[in-house]
């Protein structure tokens, strides 16, 4: 083939890729097409679940799976068998210590106080976020356990985040700090009542922010869900805490900083709370 | 006869293989390896590097696979990453023809991580026309910073398993030379 036409037709597929590229974007912006390939999507993560469990769980033990497979001479037999046995005695004791760390992290969460009223479903944290730029968590049970779309998820210490996606044996949280969270809060304390506000993600590592009506809250304020009627989520949740309240010269509304009050690092375990805002 | 014609049917099921272990091993593995809140992107590094050793169409549409893979495995607006690593695939594979790159392995290392990189700073810029918030941040920095290291050392891993994929007789009249070390 001439260059110049083997050039022309490269040109080609790519024009063609692009324009089904685009034809692939247009269509996840339309209600039906969107359906479907967030299906296609939940199929996909069903389907490959298994194999990131069992993955993980190769991954996991690190033993001396090939010490001592070359070694002749029964001195370094015996030091072989000896490091294994002892090898297998850590293993045992680092499960158990693993087990038992698992063991207090779902004891803890059935001494959650708020929102202790609602169902709920206790989950294993399987994956950390599957992009670079979307602060989410992947979690071991699906839409088999009742767990759905825009589900609120809780910790030990208070809200989580909420379920974005869901297939039948794992779930997408969004976390709190994503930038697309908004949740509507209220800034309570001791003396003064409280204030409402919606607070906004910033961001991976960033803290929370919301702009709150003059008088605001004050630094220390523990910030909570409203559950105002229409909220996405019920009331109670604790959130963060005020870090920082700045107002602006001739500002109407301060500027409020909060910090989450869970370390999504940490997490083992989650609650997800059954619980779905009402029509 | 260029790469294209050379393919075979064994070709294309080992490069489908490449692909879904590809997205299986982003997913299970390297995305459990976060660090500064990002973590490496190996689906990235193939599509540029199916661009370099493929040429520019066999290339752009093995990218285009490695997108929908990708776009499986996030909830961002589907077909964003097919976009993005095709035209990377395409444009890479022309870079590749400049004479800098074919003196050795080295150079084309450093154009898929150069090329992944700009690939993903492509990706937040489509994102951010597309309407999704918060790419253009200082997040973005580190993103590039991680995807930036974790391409270096799965870079030569990369190329090889492509080589690989398409075989010894396609390999014979692509541009690519033919292994080395990036040292």
């Amino acid at each position: 083939m001439a260059p110049a036409n083997r050039r022309a037709n490269q040109r080609i597929t790519l024009i063609m890729l692009i324009l089904v590229s685009l034809t692939l974007l247009t269509l996840d912006y339309h209600g039906e097409a969107n359906r479907a390939i967030t299906h296609i999507r939940n199929g996909f993560q069903s389907a490959i679940s298994p194999i990131q469990k069992g993955i993980a769980d190769i991954l996991h033990p690190v033993g001396n799976l090939f010490a001592g497979a070359f070694n002749y001479g029964s001195l370094e037999q015996q030091n072989v068998a000896l490091t294994k046995e002892l090898t297998g005695a850590e293993r045992q004791l680092y499960e158990q210590r693993g087990e038992e760390s698992q063991i207090r992290q779902i004891q803890a969460l059935d001494n959650i106080k708020f929102a202790s009223n609602l169902p709920s479903v206790d989950a294993p944290v399987i994956s950390q976020p599957s992009s670079n730029f979307q602060y989410t968590i992947e979690i071991g049970e699906g839409t088999s356990e009742g767990i759905g779309p825009g589900m609120p998820v809780v910790g030990l210490q208070g809200y989580v985040g909420t379920v974005l996606t869901a297939s039948s044996s794992t779930a997408v949280i969004q976390l709190e700090q994503d930038v697309k969270t908004r949740v509507g809060v209220r800034f309570e304390e001791k003396s003064s009542g409280y204030s409402l506000g919606v607070i906004e993600g910033q961001g991976a590592g960033r803290p929370l922010t919301a702009l709150v009506n003059l008088p605001g809250p004050k630094k220390g304020s523990i910030v909570y869900t409203s559950g105002l009627y229409g909220e996405l989520y019920p009331s109670g949740l604790p959130v963060g805490v005020v870090t920082n309240v700045h107002l602006a010269p001739g500002a109407l509304q301060d500027d409020v900083t909060v910090t989450p009050l869970v370390n999504v690092n940490q997490l083992q375990f989650v609650r997800v709370i059954l619980w779905e805002p009402p029509a | 006869m260029g790469t294209a014609g050379m393919m075979r049917s064994k070709n294309y099921s080992k490069l489908f293989v490449v692909i879904l272990v590809a997205v299986v091993f982003q997913q299970s593995v390297l995305n459990q390896i976060v660090v500064m809140n990002a973590h490496p992107d190996v689906l990235v590094l193939l599509a540029v590097c199916a661009g370099v050793v493929l040429g520019p169409a066999q290339g752009a549409i093995v990218a285009f696979c490695l997108g929908i893979g990708a776009d499986l495995l996030v909830d961002m607006p589907f077909g964003l990453s097919c976009l993005a690593f095709s035209i990377a695939a395409f444009t890479a594979s022309y870079f590749q023809k400049i004479p800098m790159h074919k003196s050795g392995v080295g150079n084309t290392g450093l154009l898929c991580v150069s090329a992944a990189l700009i690939t993903t700073l492509l990706y937040a810029i489509i994102a951010t026309l597309v309407g999704q918030h918060g790419m253009l941040t200082i997040q973005l920095l580190r993103v590039l910073v991680v995807i930036g290291i974790g391409g270096i050392v799965m870079v030569w891993p990369s190329i090889h398993i492509l080589k690989w994929a398409i075989g010894n007789d396609s390999l014979r009249h692509s541009q690519i030379p033919p292994g080395g070390s990036a040292a």
